[in-house]
C-alpha cells in the first residue's frame, strides 16, 4: 500500500481538489482519508454512500470527592487545570489536555476517566473508492486526537491519499509520519511562497520523498519554479489558474469529472509516486 | 479604548488575509496581529519596518529523554500525543507533538525523563503605511499553540492603550481550534470571510456554530462572490437565521493574487467594485462597534 499526504502550507491552494482527482483517476483500490479535521470537504466531492459513524472519544477526569485526602498531588498539573476551592478539587475541562497525569498521580483513586466525545470518523464507499472523514465537534480546543484515529487502522487498499489541514504546524507531523509520499500542493504568490518555505524547513528533517503540484499557475510560476530548483523538489504537475476550474471548484464537481483530459495527468503522478516510494 | 475585530474563515483560500489588509487600509492605523501563527503571511506583502522583538516563551515544558533509558518502550504507549517514537536503538521526543505533560516522566520505570524548559522564538512588531503588525517567526521543533495568539492579542492590547490605537484588528488562522478560539474570545465584533462553494458554505456553518458556542457577535462577507451567484441567497439567508449580520460581497478579481505579489494592497488595484464594497463593509462594522458603546 502507498500512502500519499496531500499538503500545503497556505490554505486554499486546492489539496482537496488535487487529492480528490487523484484518488479518482487511480485505477487500483484507493482509500481517501480526510485529516483536515476541523474543515473536512473531500468526501462530498467523491459522494460514497455512507456506510458508518463512530465517535472519537478523550478521557476526561473526574473527581469522586468522597475518596479525596486533599493531599493535593493533582495540582501537579501541568496545564493548570486543576484548583482545589473550599476543600473541593475542582477540573477545568476547557483547560484540562486530557494526558492522564492527574488520575494517576492520585493515591486514592479519587481520580478516574470518563469518556467525552470530541470528534467522530464517518466511512463511505462505493466503487473502488472508500473514504473515511474525521470530524472535530465545534468548541473542542485540540483535533489531534481525531486526526490520530483517521490515521489510525490499518486498510488493504493500494492506495491511500490522505487530505491534510493547511497550515505547517504539530499535526502535519502526524500526517507525515503517516505516509510514504508527500505531495505538496502551492500556487504562485507571496503568500504561498512564503508557507512552502515554512513547510519545507518543517518537513524536509522527516526525509520522505516530496513532490509539487503547482496549482492555478500563471505568469508568475517562476518564483515557485525557481524555490522548487533551489531545494530540489520536482514538479510533477501543473494545473493552470482557470475561472472554469474556479467555477467547478465552486460546484463542488471534481476537476477530472467534468476535463477528463486531467485524468492522464493525474495517473503520471500516481506513478511517479508509485516509483518513487518503491525505489528507496 | 480600542475595539477588536477579528476575521476568521472556516476553510483557507477564501481571502481571510486579503479582507484583513483591506479593512486595515480603511481603518488606518490599527493593529494588525496576524494570528494565522503556522503560516503568517501578511509581513509579506506590507512594507514594513520592525520597531521591537519580544520574546515570547512557551509555557509548556518538553520531556527529554536521559542516558539511563533501556528502551523499555512503556513511555512510547503511555503517552496520549504520541510524541515519544521509539526506534531499534533510542528512544526521543518529537518536540512539535509534546505537551509537556509530564506524563512520561512519572511511568518511566528508571526514572530518566526529565522536563525541560522550552526555548522561545520572537514575535515582532513592526510599522508599515498604515499601522503597525504584530507578527510571529515561527521556528520548527515548536509546538505552536493558541497561548501564542493570545500572547500577541496582549501584546496588540499595550501597543493600543501605549499609542491610542483606536482598533485592533486579528486575522485568525483557518479552522476552528485553539488558534482560532484564542482570536475570537475578548473579540468585540468577528467577521466570517466565505465564498459561494459547497465546501466554504459547510464551514460557514461551522464558524457560526463556534460564534454562537463562544458568545460572539459577528458578520459574513462574500468574497469572489461573482464565482457562483447562486450561493449569495442562501448565506444571506443563512446568516439571517443564525444572527450574524450580513455585510457584504467582493467581486473576484482575475489575478488578484498577481497584484499582491507586486506588493500592490487590495485597495490600490483600483476596482470599483472591491472598493465600493469594502467601504460600505467599513462603514458597518464600524457602526456596529459603535453601538456597542464601551
Amino acid at each position: 500500500m502507498i500512502k500519499v499526504a496531500v499538503v500545503s502550507g497556505k490554505g486554499g491552494t486546492g489539496k482537496t481538489t488535487v487529492a480528490a482527482s487523484l484518488a479518482l483517476s487511480s485505477q487500483v483500490s484507493t482509500e481517501v482519508r480526510d485529516a483536515d479535521v476541523e474543515s473536512p470537504g473531500i468526501a462530498d466531492l467523491l459522494t460514497r454512500r455512507k456506510i458508518s459513524q463512530d465517535s472519537v472519544l478523550l478521557p476526561v477526569p473526574v473527581v469522586d470527592q468522597d475518596k479525596c485526602v486533599l493531599c493535593r498531588a493533582c495540582l501537579g498539573c501541568r496545564f493548570n487545570a486543576i484548583a482545589i476551592v473550599k476543600d473541593q478539587v475542582l477540573i477545568y475541562e476547557d483547560i484540562c489536555r486530557n494526558c492522564g497525569l492527574c488520575a494517576l498521580l492520585c493515591p486514592t483513586g479519587a481520580i478516574s476517566e470518563i469518556k467525552r466525545e470530541t470528534g467522530y470518523i464517518n466511512r463511505a464507499e462505493g466503487g473502488n473508492i472508500s473514504t473515511k472523514t474525521g470530524f472535530m465537534k465545534t468548541g473542542e480546543s485540540h483535533p489531534d486526537h481525531v486526526i490520530l484515529r483517521v490515521l489510525e487502522l490499518l486498510s488493504g487498499e493500494a492506495i491511500q491519499v490522505i487530505d491534510s489541514p493547511p497550515g505547517t504546524s504539530n499535526h502535519l507531523i502526524y500526517i507525515a509520519d503517516a505516509s510514504d509520499f508527500i505531495l505538496i500542493v502551492t500556487e504562485p504568490n507571496k503568500f504561498a511562497l512564503h508557507d512552502l518555505e515554512l513547510l519545507i524547513k518543517n518537513i524536509r528533517p522527516l526525509k520522505k520523498p516530496m513532490g509539487v503540484i503547482l496549482n492555478k499557475s500563471g505568469s508568475e510560476d517562476s518564483m515557485i519554479i525557481d524555490f522548487c530548483q533551489k531545494n530540489n523538489l520536482k514538479i510533477l504537475m501543473t494545473i493552470p489558474d482557470s475561472e472554469i476550474i474556479a467555477r467547478l471548484n465552486a460546484k463542488g464537481v471534481p476537476l477530472v469529472s467534468e476535463l477528463p483530459e486531467y485524468y492522464s495527468e493525474f495517473r503520471k503522478v500516481l506513478e511517479f509516486i508509485n516509483n518513487s516510494v518503491n525505489n528507496v | 479604548m480600542f475595539k477588536a475585530i477579528t476575521v476568521i474563515s472556516g476553510k483557507g483560500g477564501v481571502g481571510k488575509s486579503t479582507f484583513s489588509l483591506g479593512l486595515a487600509q480603511f481603518v488606518k492605523d490599527c493593529i494588525i496581529v496576524d494570528a494565522d501563527v503556522s503560516a503568517p503571511d501578511l509581513n509579506v506583502i506590507l512594507d514594513s519596518k520592525q520597531e521591537k522583538s519580544i520574546f515570547f516563551k512557551p509555557k509548556n515544558l518538553i520531556a527529554e529523554i536521559g542516558p539511563e533509558c533501556i528502551l523499555c518502550g512503556d513511555c512510547v504507549i503511555a503517552c496520549r500525543f504520541k510524541a515519544i517514537t521509539k526506534t531499534d536503538d533510542s528512544v526521543f521526543v518529537r518536540p512539535e507533538l509534546c505537551t509537556g505533560c509530564e506524563l512520561c516522566s512519572h511511568i518511566c520505570p528508571v526514572d530518566t525523563i526529565f522536563m525541560k524548559e522550552r526555548t522561545g522564538f520572537p514575535v515582532k512588531l513592526s510599522r508599515h503605511k498604515f499601522g503597525k503588525i504584530i507578527y510571529s517567526d515561527p521556528v520548527p521543533g515548536q509546538r505552536i499553540s493558541g497561548g501564542l495568539v493570545s500572547f500577541m492579542r496582549a501584546l496588540a492590547e499595550k501597543e493600543a492603550e501605549e499609542t491610542k490605537k483606536d482598533r485592533i484588528l486579528i486575522d485568525a488562522s483557518p479552522g476552528k481550534g485553539c488558534h482560532v478560539i484564542s482570536a475570537i474570545t475578548d473579540s468585540d465584533f468577528t467577521v466570517i470571510i466565505t465564498e459561494p462553494s459547497k465546501a466554504a458554505f459547510k464551514d460557514l456553518e461551522n464558524s457560526a456554530d463556534l460564534l454562537k458556542y463562544f458568545g460572539q457577535s459577528g458578520g459574513v462577507v462574500i468574497n469572489k462572490v461573482d464565482l457562483n451567484r447562486n450561493y449569495k441567497n442562501q448565506i444571506e439567508q443563512f446568516s439571517k437565521e443564525n444572527n450574524l449580520d450580513f455585510l457584504g460581497s467582493l467581486p473576484y478579481i482575475k489575478g488578484f493574487p498577481g497584484y499582491l505579489n507586486k506588493g500592490i494592497l487590495p485597495l490600490e488595484i483600483a476596482e470599483r467594485s472591491f472598493n465600493d464594497n469594502m467601504e460600505s463593509i467599513f462603514k458597518q462594522i464600524n457602526s456596529k462597534l459603535e453601538k456597542q458603546g464601551d
